[in-house]
């Protein structure tokens, strides 16, 4: 049932089996695997069923050095971020749980076989058809696709989610579940743990005229985000003064996201047709792309993190610095997004105006394609110096809000170089064309950092570590010692992988509902 | 470096240049910018007869008769396969290239303009 804070009365209490704080697309799926069951749900969801500005300035803060804004990165309402929501789905790969000693901080405490039944009944919520990742299950895709050589580089797939907007989709099943409440404009401000901060005895929450109200139950998954869900442990520092889960000062560390760079393009040598297998495909009812990337046995030898690489626009010309970034911003009008370079982008449309005016000429008049424009998608090295902790400022509820301080590091732009060289390798060998990059790869970091994209991939800040001294959550992502609080985030990501991370949030927290159903139904 | 070669002796400056040119893209202005760009990398190879000993080995008849490039032509795209197999690229304005097709337009780059 849908419910809205606004109608409770203030000082009051409301219990639960269960508080999911959250209602973004990992907490919805909890919510809707705990649905018709014995046990009681209540959802916690801070915004509305549309964007309200003054939720959404719940999420303003620092980021230290720019690259994206806190505020236009997540959305808070029902449905979460899946409201700008791109709709890319891929699992992380097996070499992505691995340990990898050219990469400090990397290994899972689980493997992709602990996920993967997981991964396959997360599909249904972003409503896409059966789990099928490899190109050999798409044969009339595979027909097309050239042999790579695999000790450098393999296909990377992707399915395409409609994409499912969780708000929109799943509203109805919400007010339609007899066991769950969907608590609409209720902003949890703080865990209440018990004396020994080992166990969490309720949350604290609050609403933007004054309200307050606690609710308790036996079980809480926190479901807000990469960065709201850190925010949220940081804050609850009554009993611990450094925050919940953060005896070992490793909450809040990590953070990662997935730098977007326009890596360059690739030119034809003849056949326009050579590389149809790359581009956007519609299968039946189903929609796939098919990319490049290292290949594990090339991600060891050469010490470089995993990445992708993905055909963009067809060209007409050769691949221009302008024409890259006018695709930037109108991709950014589309999403809602403007990217914190824009204007770097619009003096690049200007300098290089004659090369836009040909592409887009050609374009409207449906000229030859020559090429294509080439987006990766890396990894980045998980490092403890990049990390959230709590600012002086405070908001509307009081809350501290956010200081972000990461940066991209050289071994995030040397790993799409290298990728970039050995799709040049390939697609030169395979004689499909040749690959020119943006001098940009070559660049010292912090101007390369001026030529990425970001699409709110927060991940890291509470990983995953079977030890509390590395992590903050162990593998069934409960924080470390605490015995009734549990993660369904990105933020319990290790490492990242290339994969957009959607997919892996989901299946994480199928995972994690399975758990607590289980551990609920014996305790009663 | 290797020697001179009866392959270039054996035609005019202006023939060795046109035939050259029919082993090229099309924009010869750019493919000589890109050319210079390699021997500014690798400003040991700047001599037209090694690069055409490494190009064109002993092939010994270099003409201006499309009909005569076409062991050459064979020849350039078998080393440029396997400069591709075997990773030897070169990065020249952004482009990565076959190290042989590099030494083509470095050949370029040193021969008479026309």
């Amino acid at each position: 049932m849908l419910a809205d804070f606004r109608e409770v009365e203030s000082g009051g209490t409301l219990e639960a089996d269960m508080c999911v704080i959250g209602a973004g697309a990992a907490g919805i799926t909890i919510a809707s695997e705990l649905t018709n069951g014995r046990q009681s749900v209540i959802v916690l969801e801070s915004g509305g069923l549309q964007l309200e500005p003054e939720v959404q300035d719940l999420y303003e803060g620092t980021n230290v050095h720019g690259y994206f804004s806190l505020a236009t990165s997540r959305f808070r309402l029902f449905g979460g971020t899946t409201y700008a929501w791109g709709g890319w789905c891929a699992p992380l790969d097996d070499i992505d749980f691995q340990p990898r000693d050219w990469v400090p901080h990397s290994g899972w405490p689980i493997r992709k076989s602990d996920l993967l039944p997981y991964y396959r009944r997360a599909q249904r919520y972003c409503e896409l058809g059966p789990y099928r990742y490899e190109i050999s299950e798409w044969p009339s895709v595979a027909e097309h696709a050239r042999a790579l050589d695999p000790t450098k580089l393999e296909h990377r797939m992707w399915q395409l989610s409609p994409p499912t907007r969780f708000g929109r989709v799943y509203a109805g099943a919400m007010r339609r579940a007899a066991n769950v409440t969907l608590m609409l404009h209720a902003t949890a401000v703080e865990l209440v743990t018990d004396d020994s901060a080992t166990s969490v005895r309720g949350v604290r929450v609050a609403d933007l005229h004054g309200r307050e109200a606690t609710v308790r139950a036996r079980i809480y998954v926190l479901a807000c985000g990469g960065i709201e869900t850190t925010r949220l442990l940081l804050a609850s520092n009554r009993v611990e003064s450094a925050g919940i889960g953060n005896r070992f000062d490793v909450l809040g560390r990590y953070f990662m996201e997935h730098p977007h760079p326009d890596a360059g393009g690739v030119l034809l040598s003849g056949d326009p047709q050579a590389l149809r297998a790359y581009q956007h495909t519609e299968v039946g009812n189903e929609r796939i792309v098919v990319g490049f990337g290292p290949s594990a046995q090339a991600q060891a030898r050469l010490r470089i993190l995993n990445s992708s690489i993905a055909l963009g626009d067809a060209s007409h010309t050769e691949p221009s610095e302008a024409w890259g970034s006018l695709r930037k911003l109108s991709r950014a009008l589309s999403e809602r997004r403007w990217p914190e370079s824009a204007g770097i982008h619009v003096i690049n449309v200007l300098r290089d105006l004659d090369d836009v005016l040909h592409e887009a000429y050609l374009r409207s008049t449906d000229g030859e394609v020559r090429g294509f424009y080439l987006t990766a998608r890396t990894e980045v090295a998980p490092d403890p110096r990049n990390r959230i902790t709590l600012d002086h400022a405070r908001d509307a509820l009081g809350m501290n809000r956010v200081r972000l301080d990461w940066r991209v590091m050289p071994l995030d732009r040397v790993s799409v170089a290298t990728t970039m060289r050995l799709l040049a390798e390939e697609l030169g060998r395979l004689g499909v064309g040749r690959v020119q990059v943006t001098p940009l790869l070559f660049e010292e970091d912090g101007r390369w950092s001026q030529n990425l994209s970001w699409f709110g991939h927060h991940m890291g800040t509470t990983r995953m570590s079977s030890d509390p001294r590395s992590g903050v959550v162990d593998a069934d992502c409960r924080v470390h010692g605490i015995d009734n609080l549990y993660v369904a985030s990105a933020s319990v990501f290790p490492t990242a992988g290339f994969a957009n991370p959607t997919l892996t949030i989901l299946a994480l927290a199928v995972r994690l509902a399975d758990y607590v159903k289980h551990r609920m139904q014996n305790q009663s | 470096m290797a020697g001179s070669l009866p392959i270039v002796r054996a035609a005019t400056g202006d023939e060795r240049t046109a035939a050259v040119r029919g082993l090229l893209p099309r924009d010869f202005r750019a493919a000589r910018a890109l050319g210079e760009r390699y021997l500014e990398i690798e400003p040991a190879e700047r001599s037209a007869d090694w690069l055409a000993g490494e190009l064109f080995g002993d092939v010994s008849l270099l003409t201006a008769d499309p009909r005569g490039l076409d062991p050459l032509k064979r020849r350039i795209r078998a080393g440029c396969a396997r400069d591709f197999r075997q990773g030897d690229l070169v990065l020249l304005e952004g482009w990565w290239l076959a190290r042989t097709e590099a030494r083509l337009l470095a050949l370029c780059a040193v021969l008479p303009t026309p």
